[in-house]
């Protein structure tokens, strides 16, 4: 009996560390983890306000919303491979997402039930602009 | 008996009637002489206006202009009015309450400082009427046409200050209205604020990008002696903060590009990790360096999150030709092809026949997917760019001649989207067969089939299975 639990104890021990040893990958895993990448839309191009011009006291004054630009790229949210440490995991490009463009330009929409018409920034798809590459990270004993 | 009885009943009903009396809201008492004077308005903006006047009690010593409830009222009345007269574009209806409040400055402070103080909280409308008030305001009194009375820069001045304490999403718009204050053709932030924006970006660091913003316009006219100083200690000094960056960044490659480009390159490569900086930095040369300049440096950093820095670039004048022409370079030496595609996402302007030439002859696939979608955004495409598309998706199996089904089903999705008849049914037909080849991926053919569903008449696509999946 005093022979036995210190045998189990160490045998749940080295299993324990045996897939640690075989993550850790040897010398070809790279240690490296995919990072995320939060979507975005970043607007690009001339711009207008969507707005209109009035006086004051003879004094003239454009009362403009916010600036509406012409095109807007709308990134999608992903992963990429920067480099970011992880022992037994690899990051590798599996994927590519499309980079939208929506085209936009001031139109008057009208405020249901209200009569009224409001100036806004209205965009329209205009297509995929490109890609950007979406990484993943897998365990470096599942590579081929 | 009865007489200790009596006075127990008539204590409790004294308990009673002072609890009552207690418990019931002045706001309610005054709501009545409120209603008395004004019985048109409805319940519901009562509780507004009741809000307000609350708010505005509190400000009473820092604002003696008007003091009586009905003033302030019409104050938040009138606001309303500009809100509601400007949502209509009815700028005659805008004139009036605009005017009645920018005559009297002290109610324009009032609008100031009810605004900071959430004295409009819960007021949509009069709080949309304050932003727009003052945006109005700060550009009339800095005009030679300002009432009596009226000190622009005084009053610009306090706004600014003001600024920090505004609640969003009322702070982005007053900053808007602050940053687009014209006098004709001259902003009103021009280079003589550029110490008192500096000082309240270091006296209110959590708002130091918003102050940022607030430099854009006097960013466009430096000179040595006028400005230039200021924007390159905020470059140097302000390296985390990406408005300030691409602003003075800008700034100084208008003036110097040549010894400004390499420093921010540098910026751009510690800043690995630091995505809104990195946008910051590519954008800054995008819009300002010189084209050939540009084009250059953008082709060193070139990354797949910048189609808007190089889309920039393409638009400004000679873009185009200074994004071709590094192109060219760097196809013939065969060199970096995520700077190639990026390259040539920036040729919006260049016809079809160049860029189905590219697709034609790049020697890599993301550069001649590029091509095709270039080509195919947002403009008709032609017989030519489908013929091309069709033939390097035949080819797909070889890396060094086609491009990947992924790839072509979002240039063809710009076809749909962008062209004529003609092109849309050939397009329409080149889809079904990617999504009824069966040695296609599953994945490709879902993706076939999702890009064309849009274009199919209802329910053409409901029978379609693909892989277990529906694209129903």
């Amino acid at each position: 009996m005093k022979l036995i639990i210190p045998t189990i104890l160490i045998a749940t021990f080295a299993s324990a560390l045996a897939p640690l040893a075989s993550a850790q990958g040897g010398p070809n895993c790279p240690n490296t983890i995919a990072t995320n990448i939060p979507a975005k839309v970043q607007s690009g191009g001339p711009y207008t306000h969507c707005g209109l011009g009035i006086q004051i006291f003879g004094f003239p004054i454009t009362l403009g919303g916010s600036k509406c630009y012409r095109y807007q790229f709308i990134y999608p949210a992903h992963q990429e491979c920067q480099g970011a440490t992880n022992p037994g995991t690899a990051c590798i490009n599996e994927n590519s997402l499309p980079v939208g463009l929506d085209v936009c330009e001031c139109s008057l929409l009208g405020v249901i039930g209200t009569g009224i018409s409001v100036p806004r920034c209205t965009c329209k798809s205009g297509g995929s602009a490109g890609t950007v590459d979406d990484a993943q990270t897998i365990t470096c004993n599942a590579q081929p | 008996m009865r007489w200790i009885l009596a006075c127990v009943v008539l204590a409790i009903v004294a308990l009673i009637l002072e609890q009552w009396n207690a418990s019931r809201p002045q706001a309610e008492l005054q709501s009545a002489r409120v209603r008395e004077t004004e019985p048109q308005r409805a319940p519901r903006d009562e509780g507004l206006e009741l809000a307000a006047l609350a708010a505005r009690e509190e400000l009473a010593p820092a604002a003696p202009a008007a003091d009586t409830p009905e003033e302030a009222l019409d104050l938040i009345a009138l606001l309303r009015e500009v809100a509601v007269a400007f949502a209509g574009q009815d700028a005659g209806a805008l004139q009036v309450p605009l005017q009645k409040i920018a005559g009297q400055p002290a109610r324009c402070e009032e609008v100031l400082l009810l605004l900071e103080k959430g004295g409009l909280r819960g007021d949509e409308l009069a709080s949309a009427g304050s932003v727009i008030t003052l945006g109005v305001v700060v550009s009339l009194y800095s005009s030679p046409q300002r009432p009596a009375g009226a000190d622009g820069h005084a009053f610009t001045v306090e706004v600014l200050e003001g600024l920090a304490r505004v609640e969003p999403p009322e702070q982005l718009d007053l900053a808007q209205r602050l940053i687009e204050a014209r006098v004709g053709e001259h902003f009103v932030l021009d280079l003589t604020y550029l110490p008192k924006i500096l000082e309240l970006r270091t006296r209110y660091p959590e708002q130091a990008e918003l102050y940022s913003s607030l430099l854009v316009h006097m960013a466009e006219n430096l000179a040595e002696g006028r400005g230039l100083e200021e924007f390159r200690a905020l470059f140097l000094t302000q390296g985390q903060d990406p408005t300030a960056v691409q602003l003075s960044l800008s700034a100084l490659l208008r003036t110097d590009a040549a010894s400004w480009l390499p420093l921010a390159e540098e910026l751009f490569a510690n800043a690995s990790g630091n995505s809104a900086l990195r946008a910051a930095i590519t954008s800054a040369i995008a819009t300002s360096a010189p084209v050939e300049l540009a084009s250059s440096a953008l082709a060193r950093l070139a990354g797949p999150s910048m189609y808007d820095s190089f889309a920039v670039l393409g638009l400004r004048e000679g873009g185009c030709e200074a994004l071709a022409a590094r192109y060219s370079e760097l196809v013939s030496s065969d060199g970096n092809p995520l700077a190639r595609r990026m390259l040539v996402s920036g040729l919006r302007n260049e016809g079809e026949p160049v860029l189905v030439g590219i697709a034609a002859t790049d020697p890599d696939p993301s550069v001649r997917s590029q091509a095709l979608l270039t080509s195919s955004l947002a403009r008709p495409s032609g017989p030519a760019l489908l013929d091309q598309l069709e033939t390097l998706h035949g080819q797909r199996a070889d890396p060094a001649h086609g491009i990947s089904t992924q790839h072509a089903v979002l240039v063809a999705g710009n076809v749909l989207i962008n062209s004529g008849d003609v092109e849309r049914e050939r397009t329409r037909d080149f889809l079904l067969r990617i999504a009824g080849d069966s040695s296609e991926s599953d994945a490709d053919r879902l993706s076939a089939l999702r890009t064309l569903k849009p274009w199919m008449p209802a329910g053409a696509l409901d029978n379609w299975q693909i892989g277990g999946q529906s694209v129903k």
